[in-house]
């Protein structure tokens, strides 16, 4: 988040922890069965805080799975996660930031070198590694509790992890996702390896959460208004003249669909490079982009030679969007769906925004009063 | 691209090259026109002409032409095919100019080290992220063509001092082992800029999506003066093809010759291998076609060779962005796939061959 203002900034955080709050005080209960919703309406009742808790991860666990510590890793490769994790290595900046969400930046003792983007979140010591070519030798010296990988490391099927393995490290990888229902397991995944299924459980749902409300409030686009969207992960020169985006299969595309848009690219499956005539031809209502490594990207691309009658660039609907946000298939993918949706209907997302400020009082009012004067320790940890 | 049929008698010789060569022309104009109109949008013939026409004579588009057609045929299409054509024609010339020289029916300026020597100076760019002001979205091509051609100037340089005569082997050979030498230095570059290497790849494997009308204009201007050149020396090309000490004999000044013939030839290379990326295989068909088509004569073969060989090229990248729209596929790729089973039915079809 390095461009937008600390007002949207603060609001998105508003909105986010509204839902969490909102998930973990209320919206796990209602997933759960008859008997177990009365049994917490009581120890509401009487402000049985500590009840409520062991209740509540009971609960939670019962129904979402949470707090069994996996024998499978994202890829299906059996692994045995020590019983206390208290040293982690994260080779993905997307499982990186998932940490820090957990309460657990403490914890890690090397990441990736893009993970370095949280680095003013991480221990200060902490050692970084060549995500593409990591040293084994030097991770294994770290005797780490827990290495997590994702699957840009591995080349031709072999993991580059294996002699880690061997020495008896548990590596677990998770492989990039192509589905927010994927993503959301990742989330699980990576807390109940760290003992953090709970509130990773409260992430997920929250996310689940998040996106549905931003698709009710997206339902009632007419066809005719819906926009056409465009996503370029590059601007087009002719040294490199491909451009990159996505099509259907893709969490991205899911983000899209979700926020109302239609993906210029949805007849191509997954990671797709298109032509720049394609990609001109394709005339969409709005482009986006997450490019980052030129001042000022909408501006080169409305400059763009044989773009001029691009609705998107006739109609000045060219934005930047933070890569941070969509490009990791993380829980903040909610956050990136929020920021297009700014940029794709901003009056959907000024309504959405009230409701959700509203909904956040709502919500801060009723913890208020289902914790009294003390705190609970979930709460805080959602919040 | 037919085969036009090869005269024997010799009476007919001049007139059967003549329809020979109206016949390519036509199917030249026919496959550029193809190349222009096809893609992920068609237009009408009428309409194409229209957009052309108002862009010659500055007038104002017609209402009834979509102006989202004119960007796309004029602005991304058009200088696209063309500069497709120019690469391919200019190549072509210059596989036909380098087999004269070199005696050799497999030489090219590729066999000199333009393709290595343009690599690593597109690398170095790529790698060191060196630019100048105002001219930064030419600095690739620059540094292209500027490391291609001393490249070459070297091979010829270190061929002259190490074999007086400039004979045709130690060129050849000298070429090949500075090629390698250069190829290591990137390859050793590369090992520090491991990350920069996709869009290094990319631009090594030839694209000619991007090109805009400056391109084409750069091209036609060094292209032409490149073919004025080498047609001006077609005669003394002809008799060197029979052998150095006949050349000499007649009256030919064989190393002088020889050496601004292939400098010239490598610039040809030089500017395409700049705009439009290693692109293989095309100097090497082109000409050998056109010589079982024309005879080998150079006053023939060196025009004929741009024709065959810009047509070929401008179906090769029509091939390339409409086969698998909206992915594009490399351009080289196509030239060898197409080409080497087409080159492989003309070259040994009739079981004749003659280079």
């Amino acid at each position: 988040m390095i461009f937008e203002t600390q007002g949207e900034k603060e609001m998105r955080k508003k909105i986010v922890s509204a839902l969490l709050c909102g998930v973990m005080a209320l919206g796990c209960f209602t997933a759960c069965n008859a008997e177990n919703a009365q049994k917490v309406k009581e120890l509401v009742k009487n402000t049985d805080v500590s009840g409520l808790e062991s209740v509540e991860k009971d609960i939670v666990n019962s129904v979402t799975g949470a707090g069994v510590v996996p024998t499978k890793d994202r890829s299906g490769n059996d692994i045995k996660v020590p019983s206390e994790v208290n040293t982690i290595v994260s080779l993905a900046p997307s499982t990186t930031r998932v940490l820090i969400d957990l309460g657990l930046a403490l914890k890690i003792v090397a990441v990736d070198t893009n993970s370095m983007a949280y680095k003013d979140y991480l221990p200060s010591g902490v050692k970084t590694f060549d995500m593409m070519n990591p040293d084994n030798e030097a991770i294994a010296a770290l005797k780490p509790d827990l290495v997590f990988t994702s699957g840009m490391s591995s080349v031709g099927g072999t993991s580059p992890f294996k002699s880690l393995v061997d020495a008896g490290i548990c590596v677990a990888d998770i492989p990039s996702s192509a589905s927010i229902a994927d993503i959301a397991e990742d989330l699980k995944f990576i807390g109940n390896c760290t003992g953090k299924g709970v509130e990773a459980v409260a992430l997920a749902t929250a996310m689940d959460a998040s996106f549905k409300l931003m698709s009710k409030a997206c339902e009632s686009i007419p066809a005719e208004k819906r926009k056409t969207v465009l996503f370029m992960m590059n601007i087009p020169t002719s040294d490199s003249p491909t451009i990159y985006s996505f099509g259907s299969g893709t969490y991205m595309d899911e983000m899209l669909t979700k926020i109302g848009a239609k993906n210029a690219c949805a007849s191509q499956q997954g990671w797709v490079s298109i032509s720049i005539e394609d990609a001109v031809a394709m005339n969409p209502d709005v482009i986006l982009t997450n490019v980052d490594y030129v001042e000022d990207p909408v501006k080169d691309i409305k400059a763009l030679k044989g773009w001029e009658n691009v609705k998107a660039v006739k109609n000045n609907e060219v934005y930047k969007v933070d890569p941070n946000l969509s490009m990791q298939p993380n829980n903040h993918v909610v956050d990136g769906a929020l920021e297009w949706l700014k940029d794709i209907y901003p009056d959907i997302f000024t309504d959405l925004s009230k409701n959700l400020e509203k909904a956040l009082k709502d919500t801060v009012e009723k913890i208020k009063g289902i914790a009294g004067n003390g705190t609970s320790e979930t709460t805080k940890a959602a919040a | 691209m037919k085969e036009q049929g090869v005269p024997d008698n010799r009476k007919n010789n001049k007139k059967a090259a003549g329809i020979g060569i109206a016949l390519s022309l036509a199917a030249c104009l026919f496959i550029l026109l193809l190349a222009i109109r096809m893609g992920s949008v068609y237009i009408s013939i009428p309409d194409l002409f229209k957009i052309i026409g108002s862009h010659i004579t500055g007038r104002p588009l017609p209402a009834e032409v979509d102006p989202m057609a004119d960007s796309i045929f004029w602005t991304i299409r058009m200088p696209r095919a063309i500069t497709a054509f120019l690469v391919g024609g200019a190549l072509s010339v210059s596989g036909a100019v380098m087999q004269a020289v070199l005696q050799n029916p497999l030489a090219s300026s590729y066999t000199l080290g333009v393709s290595s020597g343009a690599s690593l100076g597109a690398g170095f760019v790529l790698l060191c992220g060196f630019s100048v002001a105002g001219i930064e979205s030419f600095m690739l091509p620059l540094a292209g063509f500027v490391f291609g051609l001393l490249t070459v100037a070297l091979s010829i340089l270190l061929a002259s001092r190490i074999d007086r005569s400039v004979s045709n082997q130690t060129i050849v050979l000298i070429g090949m082992i500075l090629s390698l030498f250069v190829t290591g230095i990137m390859n050793f570059m590369m090992t520090f800029y491991g990350d920069r290497s996709k869009q290094l790849w990319l631009w090594m494997t030839g694209s000619f999506s991007a090109r805009n009308w400056t391109h084409c204009a750069i091209l036609f201007v060094v292209g032409l003066i490149g073919f004025v050149i080498l047609f001006m020396l077609s005669g003394r090309l002809d008799i060197l093809t029979f052998g150095e000490l006949q050349a000499s004999s007649m009256g030919v000044e064989v190393k002088k010759t020889k050496i601004t013939a292939m400098l010239v030839a490598s610039l040809l290379t030089g500017v395409s291998v700049a705009f439009a990326g290693v692109i293989g295989f095309i100097d090497l068909a082109a000409p050998h076609i056109v010589r079982r088509i024309f005879g080998p004569s150079h006053r023939i073969v060196i025009p004929m060779s741009f024709i065959y060989g810009g047509a070929f090229m401008a179906l090769c990248d029509l091939a390339a962005r409409t086969v698998l729209s909206p992915r594009e596929i490399p351009v080289g790729a196509v030239t060898a796939l197409v080409g080497a089973p087409f080159f492989a039915y003309v070259f040994f079809a009739k079981g004749r061959r003659k280079v």
